[in-house]
């Protein structure tokens, strides 16, 4: 059964990423460490992510992405964060397109992170003010070693689970 | 495809990255004095400006503009941190104390932004 370009293949495929994201982001909710006013979180349902990018077709990717921000936001931040952790996927999503097959999947996670970070603190410096740059440093360093642990998972993930 | 192989470049980039953002970091830190005022902003308007060292204790709490009380800032030994907020992920509330000029903690949440500013001059508001 084929609807319109998406096979069910493709379709429960993408469900099923986008169930995971809401899992982790669950998960996560229940052990809070905060050490900046974006919070400080490891950001399991990156791993979801960081799959995708290498599993998935890029508008595949993209849909989790967005439903993954919408799910976290909605459900678990409220409509300000829901603001900017957009900027900040679509920042981390698009260096992670560029960088996908020229670096390894754990520096690739890295940089996603930092850019996730880099995007929400841009668009808080934006609505709030720039005051706020003063985080970069920090949420960059963050980045990485979020980046880190979620690309050591991923890389795991994306080398035993065929789809 | 996929590089399978953590490779040098990779190490290199990650390593330039962090020594990067760790000498900002310093930079920031070694430039920061300590501040004398806090700035209060709520909305994007400045809600009040008030002296960063008192005597003892003081509870300032901060509020909406419909007066409804978002978030309690606290002063004690010349730092200021937020003790209590309505927020859902009480980041303001886990944040560190701050005392530097250019620290800030913000609730997102709650659109506060709590700033250390060096005196300007200008008067405390209403206190
Ligand atoms: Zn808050």
């Amino acid at each position: 059964m084929r609807l319109g370009n998406f096979s069910v293949k493709r379709l429960t495929v993408c469900a099923l990423l986008v169930s995971l994201c809401f899992v982790f982001s669950f998960i996560e909710r229940l052990i809070p460490i905060s050490l900046s006013p974006f919070g400080f979180k490891l950001g399991l349902a990156n791993i979801v992510i960081v799959f995708a990018l290498y599993k998935c077709q890029i508008f595949d990717t993209l849909i989790v992405l967005i439903a993954k921000i919408l799910i976290s936001g909605i459900c678990f931040g409220g409509p300000v964060y829901l603001f900017y952790s957009l900027l900040g996927g679509v920042f981390s999503f698009l260096i992670m397109l560029v960088l996908k097959n020229k670096l390894h999947i754990v520096t690739v996670s890295i940089f996603g992170a930092i850019f996730f970070n880099i995007g929400q603190v841009l668009c808080a410096c934006i609505i709030m003010s720039w005051n706020i740059v003063y985080y970069l440093p920090i949420m960059v360093i963050a980045g990485v070693f979020t980046g880190f642990i979620i690309g050591i998972l991923t890389d795991i993930a994306e080398s035993r689970i065929k789809i | 495809m996929r590089k399978r192989k953590f490779s040098v470049i990779d190490i290199i980039i990650v390593v330039v990255v962090l020594a990067t953002a760790l000498s900002a970091l310093i930079f920031i830190n070694a430039m920061g004095n300590d501040g004398n005022k806090v700035e209060i902003i709520v909305n994007g308007v400045v809600f009040s400006t008030v002296n960063l060292k008192t005597d003892e204790k003081k509870e300032i709490e901060i509020k909406d503009s419909k007066g409804k009380v978002t978030n309690i800032l606290v002063l004690e030994n010349d730092t200021a941190y937020v003790e209590w907020a309505t927020c859902k992920n009480q980041d303001c509330v886990h944040h560190n104390r701050i005392s530097k000029v250019g620290e800030s903690i913000v609730c997102l949440p709650n659109n506060v932004e709590i700033n250390i500013i060096e005196n300007t001059g200008v008067e405390d508001a209403a206190w």
